[in-house]
């Protein structure tokens, strides 16, 4: 008999990686019935609006894999989704226009255009490479220093992006990226990201880096590297996190180093903490609540609720997001879900949950 | 030689506002362990007071008490609304209450003053100039390094030489031993948010009158050199936030002079790099006060 539970991850509990497989396709299979269901229900008007989750839903599980697995908080993922960004821009521009766009790129790049799923894979695994590089710097800070020092990367990394001119057009607007992002290529891609993430989560790597979150002095005396537990969800979070930014990219199709900033990585952080940060299906609760919020705080500051008009008022999305933000951590700070994953099992009882 | 003084003047002039800005964060870091995001947002909703209050041609003494008062009502109403409730929370839960409470903060400044900017009226006397052997230095300049003087002396000898600030000390210490000694520690908070707030009045006053103008997004940058300043010098040390902005101060000002062009848009990059490098080499800070980073 197949059941469905929920397993926590305190302890030994440790899922079967099988299970969150089954369970993961069946979240795709689900979740696209439901979007597709949604878009006849909705009109095609709303197609925008699910790629907008699919693509978040990309960066939040990105953000998730690294916080879910070694409680380190980071604010400069938009570093790694700017990364990812460029990388697929540079890549998939069409080459007869990018001897216009951007002129002085290497004969190779500005050559040759490639299709989308190699082009994901390279934005993810660039920014991966940027991971590598600064990780054994970051993952020696835990709590506030590593807030700020990831604020810091993101700053780095944003000034790096305004002045690699010849690959980034600098200030100026990077535009010509094909309008890729579809509904299979997002949703395939979110697919393939959260069983990467659920896969880490229930490794041996995803064990010891939480052993280290919990204790780390009693995971080091169980000889356990904190640096090396901590380094690979750091980079396997700079991975996701770079695809999610060559899906960014190709859902914006134009874009500037201020579309990866501050006001961009905040509802990132939001949505992680709303679903459950130490949960990957938290990561899709938490990205889904609060997209469907922005959405509808969005028509509310347009002045269109429903049947209703009335005067656009701007700042009511913000205002909402942080009462909600600061009501959220203190009601339930470990977030909707909590840590909690939904389990497929082949036997007669799922495990028990305390 | 007299280019190096004067790049010093502006450095000292610089570093002391970012000494300011640093003071009010650390002391209530100091006290509850928060980095307060939210802190420059008490500078936008200054600037926009000082712009209310020249509308209606207040005079300039009572609108300089009224600033500070707005801005230390403003702490105050975060720090007992928003924080308490979080005292005994870990400091990362802090730092994301603190971006809802700057959200907060800035999406009513959107919606009651608009999205654009404001122009910040400020007396004219504080262009003025004074010349000392080919060295310039603007009244604003003394203003800000003489206002920093002052209001670190007043914060030390409020510290070292009241009772609150002894009580203030003991709880930064050990918070439940300071209850037990009989401290009111419900006081402590309200009064570390009251001191913090009436800092921002006054930093606020010298940070609009260098830039200008004010718009809702304005916080970012105060916040982020009050951030460098405190992790510089040291997380919730009063000695480490002087130190800390002081030495922000001297970096930027030379780095402009002396970098390479090339390198120059990487300013604030760079002082990140300087940020990074203090967290991992040093993590206590200039100053050396040991605290506990990660709880």
């Amino acid at each position: 008999m197949i059941t469905l539970g929920w397993v926590r991850d305190r302890g030994l509990s440790r899922g079967g990686t099988s299970g969150v497989v089954i369970a993961t396709a069946l979240l795709a299979v689900v979740g696209a019935l439901g979007a597709s269901l949604y878009l006849v229900l909705a009109g095609s008007s709303s197609y925008d609006l699910i790629i907008i989750f699919g693509v978040n839903a990309v960066l939040v599980v990105g953000l998730q894999v690294l916080v879910g697995n070694t409680g380190i908080m980071s604010f400069g993922q938009m570093a790694f989704v700017s990364v990812g960004a460029y990388t697929a821009g540079i890549l998939s521009v069409p080459a007869a226009q990018k001897k216009g766009i951007l002129p002085h790129l290497p004969a190779f790049l500005r050559d040759h255009t490639l299709p989308v799923v190699p082009t994901l894979v390279i934005a993810g695994l660039a920014a991966a490479i940027v991971a590598v590089i600064i990780g054994p710097v970051f993952m020696r800070l835990t709590g506030i220093a590593a807030g700020i020092t990831s604020f810091g990367f993101l700053v780095i990394m944003n000034g790096l992006i305004r002045n690699a001119k010849d690959y980034t057009r600098g200030n100026e607007t990077f535009f010509g990226v094909p309008h890729s992002a579809t509904l299979p290529v997002v949703f395939g891609a979110l697919t393939a990201v959260v069983a990467l993430a659920a896969i880490i989560k229930w490794s041996r790597l995803g064990l010891r880096a939480r052993a280290v979150r919990d204790d780390p002095l009693a995971a080091e005396t169980a000889g356990i590297s904190m640096l090396f537990s901590r380094l690979w969800p750091w980079v396997a979070s700079g991975f996701i996190s770079g695809v999610g930014g060559a899906l960014f990219a190709y859902q914006l199709t134009a874009f500037s180093p201020n579309s990866f900033y501050l006001a961009q990585t905040i509802p990132i952080v939001v949505m992680v903490v709303l679903g459950g940060a130490n949960s990957v299906a938290g990561a899709l609760v938490g990205t889904t609540l609060l997209t469907a919020w922005q959405e509808f705080v969005r028509n509310l500051e347009n002045g269109n609720v429903g049947p209703l008009h009335f005067g656009a008022v701007r700042g009511i999305a913000q205002l909402s997001i942080g009462i909600g933000l600061v009501l959220l951590l203190l009601a339930r700070p470990s977030g909707a879900i909590g840590s909690r994953e939904p389990q497929l099992s082949l036997r007669a009882r799922s495990k028990k949950v305390h | 030689m007299t280019n190096f003084i004067q790049h010093l003047v502006d450095a000292l002039s610089v570093g002391s506002t970012y000494s300011l800005l640093a003071l009010g964060l650390t002391l209530v870091f100091g006290v509850m362990g928060l980095v307060n995001f939210a802190y420059g947002m008490l500078i936008v909703w200054s600037g926009y007071a000082i712009g209310l209050l020249a509308g209606w041609h207040v005079n300039v003494v009572l609108a300089v008490v009224a600033v500070i008062g707005v801005a230390t009502f403003l702490s105050l109403v975060m720090g007992e609304v928003a924080f308490r409730p979080f005292r005994k929370a870990p400091p990362l839960t802090l730092l994301l209450t603190s971006f809802g409470v700057s959200l907060i903060l800035q999406a009513s400044v959107r919606i009651i003053f608009g999205e654009g900017f404001r122009r910040v009226p400020t007396p004219s006397v504080l262009g003025n100039g004074l010349h000392a052997g080919g060295v310039r230095i603007s009244v604003l300049q003394l203003v800000s390094v003489g206002t920093g003087t002052l209001v670190v002396l007043g914060l030390y000898l409020l510290l070292q030489r009241t009772t609150l600030g002894l009580q203030m000390r003991a709880y930064a210490e050990d918070a439940d031993v300071a209850g037990m000694m009989g401290v009111r520690t419900e006081r402590i908070l309200t009064a570390a948010f009251a001191i913090s707030g009436v800092i921002a009045g006054i930093v606020a006053m010298i940070w609009l009158a260098k830039i200008g103008t004010v718009q809702p997004s304005g916080d970012l940058n105060p916040t982020i050199k009050a951030f460098i300043a405190i992790v510089i010098g040291g997380l919730g040390s009063i000695r480490g936030a002087v130190l800390g902005g002081l030495i922000l101060g001297v970096f930027e000002s030379f780095l402009v002079a002396y970098l390479p062009s090339v390198l120059l848009p990487y300013g604030e990059a760079l002082a990140f790099l300087l940020v990074i490098a203090v967290l991992v080499l040093r993590p206590q800070g200039v100053a050396g006060r040991v605290v506990e980073l990660s709880r």
